[in-house]
């Protein structure tokens, strides 16, 4: 960024263009980056020649020749570019001159990154932390500060004695800080990077990075002589302030999505090379047949050979049989649906009654509203935890509940196959309820006063205003809470990994914890893949549906 | 005249009336919501109360059947040197504090024929219990008769039961052992009594060892300070992206702004199970896979939390930029010294729901970090490892959840209001 400020302040007239011999060497630059890139498209060709010379080149060939080709084609687009802004700056044109400053100061990004990890900066978090570890004691010094400052804001008896405070605990903490950084090897550290530099591939990045950074500057700096203009200027500032967003956007979503599209392709399992197989997981996976035999029939070899039976439906003299290629998977679609029904059932509907209650304006609303919010915040691992000693059978408070009601009540909840979804539920539910509370509430005190008194005026109800009033004007905080809630649910896993750890039935497969046992334990990345975008797609729909309905309804807003 | 005045005194009363009724309406309605809303707020905090009270008993105290809330632990008096645990025993009809000192002896549990319960000897109704063989303190003696007696079918010894120098025959329901309970200060009182029916002296005790036993013991030490660097890193990342992002698309005008920010919106939309396993595959080929840089790198980015951050930069009156850029301040100058001070609960709420997803996320760090390098786990993960491990000790189970969901809750405490109205606003979006 340090590039960037320079610069801004500097008023731009048009220039007096004149070739000078740093702009051709600029140019040379950029058809020497061209060439460059041509030199790694050529190796990322001849790659599976390298194969076995170390673990990433042998991981990138194992993810086919598609990614191969993409990689080029990605390297492909950079020539261009390097080749057109090369020209153009020779003959001065500033759109020439903008590809190239981009295309500069994204390499150095690139190369900044690379350099990094070379060094080995971004694997020695691990040891910063266990540094950290070591000298944790001295992070006590972090709330002590909090503390003195916080008796600054409380209790001083002065403007000069709050300042003094402050100071003196901001001094704590920066201290405690230093002193755990210190002790936590930073010298060490720092040698071993210094020790790291001098391999040649971290040096010739390092000059790289620096050829790029100087010339990424220099072209921040030539507008004058480009003749730039104000908003051509801005276009390149835009872009650099987006640039730690979008290289992380591209490196860290965009690939890895691309990725996972063409993966889902492929039979890939993470041993054997990727073979592009079409539409064959998303057609094994979807792959449904029904078959309809008279009821006293055996449902046995009915099917067609690689279909199981689903389920069996009882129709009159004859019986539905449905089978599936992939039965996992449509078990596990039909729990995340009934789950997502249910979630929505006692996640939505107690929240809104309970956004009711808490907008009737009485004192104390803030401390409810908080407490109703609590449980959301907490990791959902924790709350299984808390969950699976409360449905225990036998020391749990909720069987216990149930035998002052019922003393023979005996249930299981987390390994009885009919009622462990449930228990899921009405945990998942009680994470959400306050959560969901509290937009409703937001919503509910956006409705306009006059309104509701118009409605009293004209005689309505409390009743009747909630229905005709309130529930219409909150329609699109309903859609936002019924659509994230489905969202959330139709990703649910945690909850099942952890409360449900101790059976194997299948009645605690989601669709997410099909697509984790399907990639994580049999590796099959391939039709993993294809499951998650089977999701995505799903997902999509719903979203959809919530953008078409709440335009409609929020019609009653205008 | 008259009834004018009637009607006059009529209305007073009729207006008087009404606004005490409505009064008292007022207060019915309130104190039933009140009564709602502590209902509903003891629903929600009791299984955190559950967790911390849990987290503060002993190993034995946790199966206490029925289940209770309250941590307590029994006590123990000493006898001729050792500790034991006391127990309420009734002797004589003097109700005694006793110690079971390890010894045992069999007793026979006598009753009539008619009271035996036959499917469950166990339930009968006993009359008496005598030890079957020769034992101090106790009065009364058993002598096998040699007969039987048949009840539904199955054959019960008969035996010879003297008690207070009367002697009467009754049928051995069942055999079984009993703790021998002296009085540590009268160790010449003896009785025999069943340890595990028999009510412990117990008292309010907090076991605060248990956070010691978990954080030095289990890891989670450890993956405390892991999760702390994360989510400091990913949450200070995202900000700074955010706001120099948000600021782009919400003051800049550059080539291609609004495709890469429709592109953003899309992003939005795309479930992480998406990207879970080509960004594991990308881990995988970088080298990072196992490493921390994983859970914090490839979370810098948030398209969300850019979004956010433009809604909010838009608000801010344009007059003031200009204002700065007249004085001189460069781009990078009114992003740090107007924005950035102006946008404190835009930039908190974003903190506080980024800091909230690093601290709590699962699944990734789950998939990412192998379950034996436990110097890397984060404190998602130690809490799954001790579910397995401490799958008989429910106390340092939900110590470890006490240690793990405290951190984010003195947060909220800190800070409740931009929780609340950070996310309140998302909705009205």
């Amino acid at each position: 960024m340090a590039a960037t400020t320079s610069t801004m302040g500097t008023p731009t007239q048009p220039a007096a263009s004149q070739q000078t011999p740093v702009i051709m060497l600029i140019a040379i630059w950029h058809f020497l980056i061209a060439l460059g890139l041509v030199f790694g498209a050529i190796q990322v060709w001849n790659l599976p020649s390298m194969a076995g010379a170390n673990a990433t080149i042998d991981q990138i060939l194992r993810l086919g020749d598609v990614v191969r080709v993409f990689i080029i084609g990605l390297l492909g687009i950079g020539i261009v570019g390097a080749v057109i802004s090369g020209v153009q700056i020779m003959r001065l044109n500033n759109g020439g001159r903008l590809i190239g400053l981009l295309l500069n100061i994204f390499l150095f990004a690139l190369s900044l990154l690379y350099f990094g990890h070379v060094l080995g900066l971004y694997i020695g978090i691990d040891s910063l932390a266990t540094g950290i570890w070591r000298n944790a004691i001295w992070l006590l010094g972090i709330p002590i500060g909090y503390v003195v400052i916080w008796l600054g804001n409380k209790v001083a008896p002065s403007e000069e004695a709050r300042d003094t405070l402050q100071k003196v605990g901001l001094g704590i903490m920066g201290l405690a800080l230093i002193v755990v950084l210190w002790n936590s090897g930073l010298l060490q550290s720092a040698a071993d990077f210094a020790r790291a530099f001098f391999q040649p591939i971290a040096i010739i990045t390092f000059i790289l990075m620096a050829l790029f950074l100087l010339v990424g500057m220099y072209l921040v700096r030539s507008g004058y002589t480009f003749g730039e203009t104000i908003a051509e200027r801005e276009s390149w500032q835009g872009w650099l302030f987006l640039m730690p967003n979008f290289v992380n956007f591209l490196l860290f979503f965009a690939l890895p999505l691309l990725l996972s599209f063409y993966l889902s392709f492929t039979n890939y399992n993470a041993i054997s090379p990727a073979r592009w197989i079409g539409f064959d997981n998303y057609s094994r996976l979807l792959s449904l047949e029904i078959k309809t035999v008279p009821v006293e029939q055996s449902s046995s070899g009915v099917l067609t050979f690689g279909y199981s039976p689903l389920t069996e439906v009882e129709l009159g003299a004859n019986k539905l049989i449905i089978g599936a290629r992939d039965t996992f998977f449509w078990i596990s679609l039909g729990n995340t649906f009934r789950y997502c029904i249910m979630l929505l059932l006692l996640g939505v509907l107690p929240a809104l009654l309970l956004a009711i209650l808490l907008n009737s304006k009485i004192p104390g609303m803030q401390l409810f509203r908080a407490v109703f919010f609590l449980p959301s915040i907490a990791a959902v691992v924790g709350v299984a935890l808390i969950w699976q000693w409360l449905y225990d059978p036998v020391i749990g408070f909720i069987n216990a509940a149930l035998k002052f009601f019922n003393p023979d009540a005996q249930v299981n909840w987390l390994s009885d196959p009919n009622v462990m979804l449930i228990a899921v539920v009405v945990m998942a539910a009680w994470q959400v309820i306050g959560f969901n509370a509290v937009i409703f509430l937001a919503g509910l005190q956006a409705v306009p006063r006059e309104l509701m008194e118009a409605g009293k005026v004209d005689g309505a109800g409390p009743v009747t205003r909630f229905l005709r009033i309130t529930l219409p004007m909150i329609a699109p905080t309903t859609f936002f809470v019924v659509v994230t809630t489905l969202i959330s649910g139709l990703q649910a896993f945690s909850e099942m990994y952890v409360l449900l750890w101790a059976t194997s039935d299948n009645a605690r497969l989601t669709t997410v914890y099909y697509l984790y046992e399907e990639g994580f334990e049999r590796f099959q990345f391939g039709s993993a893949s294809a499951t998650a975008w089977l999701l995505f797609g799903v997902i999509f729909i719903v979203t959809l549906i919530q953008f078409r309905l709440s335009n409609r309804s929020s019609a009653y807003q205008d | 005249m008259a009834t004018n005045i009637k009607t006059q005194v009529n209305y007073a009363e009729l207006a008087a009336i009404r606004e005490r009724n409505e009064l008292i309406r007022l207060w019915v309605v309130r104190i039933a919501v009140y009564i709602l809303l502590i209902a509903v707020a003891f629903l929600m905090l009791f299984p955190f109360l559950y967790m911390v009270f849990t987290s503060l008993k002993t190993a034995t105290d946790v199966f206490h059947s029925p289940p209770r809330l309250l941590p307590y632990s029994s006590i123990t008096a000493e006898y001729e040197g050792e500790q034991y645990p006391l127990y309420i025993v009734t002797v004589d009809g003097q109700e005694r504090q006793m110690i079971d000192t390890g010894d045992s002896a069999r007793f026979g549990f006598f009753t009539t024929p008619d009271l035996i319960n036959v499917d469950e000897p166990r339930q009968s109704q006993i009359v008496v219990q005598l030890p079957l063989e020769a034992v101090e303190g106790v009065a009364g003696s058993a002598v096998e008769t040699g007969q039987t007696v048949e009840v539904g079918g199955e054959a019960f010894d008969l035996f010879d039961v003297t008690i207070d120098g009367q002697t009467q025959q009754l049928a051995l329901a069942y055999r079984g052992g009993l703790a021998r309970m002296i009085d540590p200060n009268e160790p010449s009182v003896v009785t025999y009594a069943n340890a595990r029916t028999t009510p412990q002296v117990e008292r309010l005790e907090f076991q605060w060892r248990n956070y010691e036993a978990v954080i030095n013991q289990r890891n989670l030490d450890r993956s405390l300070i892991n999760t702390a660097v994360v989510t400091f890193l990913v949450t200070a990342g995202q900000v700074i992206t955010s706001l120099l992002g948000g600021y782009a698309f919400s003051r800049m005008r550059f080539r291609g702004r609004d495709a890469v920010f429709l592109v953003y919106l899309g992003t939005i939309m795309i479930p992480f199970v998406v990207l879970i396993i080509p960004l594991y595959q990308l881990m995988v080929v970088i080298g990072w896979q196992d490493h921390l840089v994983a859970l914090i790198l490839p979370w810098i980015f948030t398209a969300y939390g850019t979004f956010l951050m433009r809604q909010f930069f838009i608000t801010i009156p344009k007059e003031l930029e200009e204002a700065a850029q007249l004085d001189g301040l460069s781009r990078f100058g009114i992003l740090w010294r107007v924005f950035v001070p102006l946008s404190g609960p835009a930039i908190a709420t974003q903190a506080i729901i980024t800091f909230l997803y690093a601290w709590n996320s699962f699944i990734w760090p789950l998939v990412i970090i192998s379950e034996g390098n436990t110097p890397n786990h984060v404190v998602t993960l130690t809490l799954n490892q001790l579910r397995n491990a401490a799958q008989s000790e429910p106390n340092i189970m939900l110590t470890g959840a006490a240690v793990a969901i405290l951190p984010p809750l003195i947060l909220f405490i800190l800070a409740q209001r931009y929780f609340v109205e950070g996310i309140a606003n998302t909705g009205l979006k």
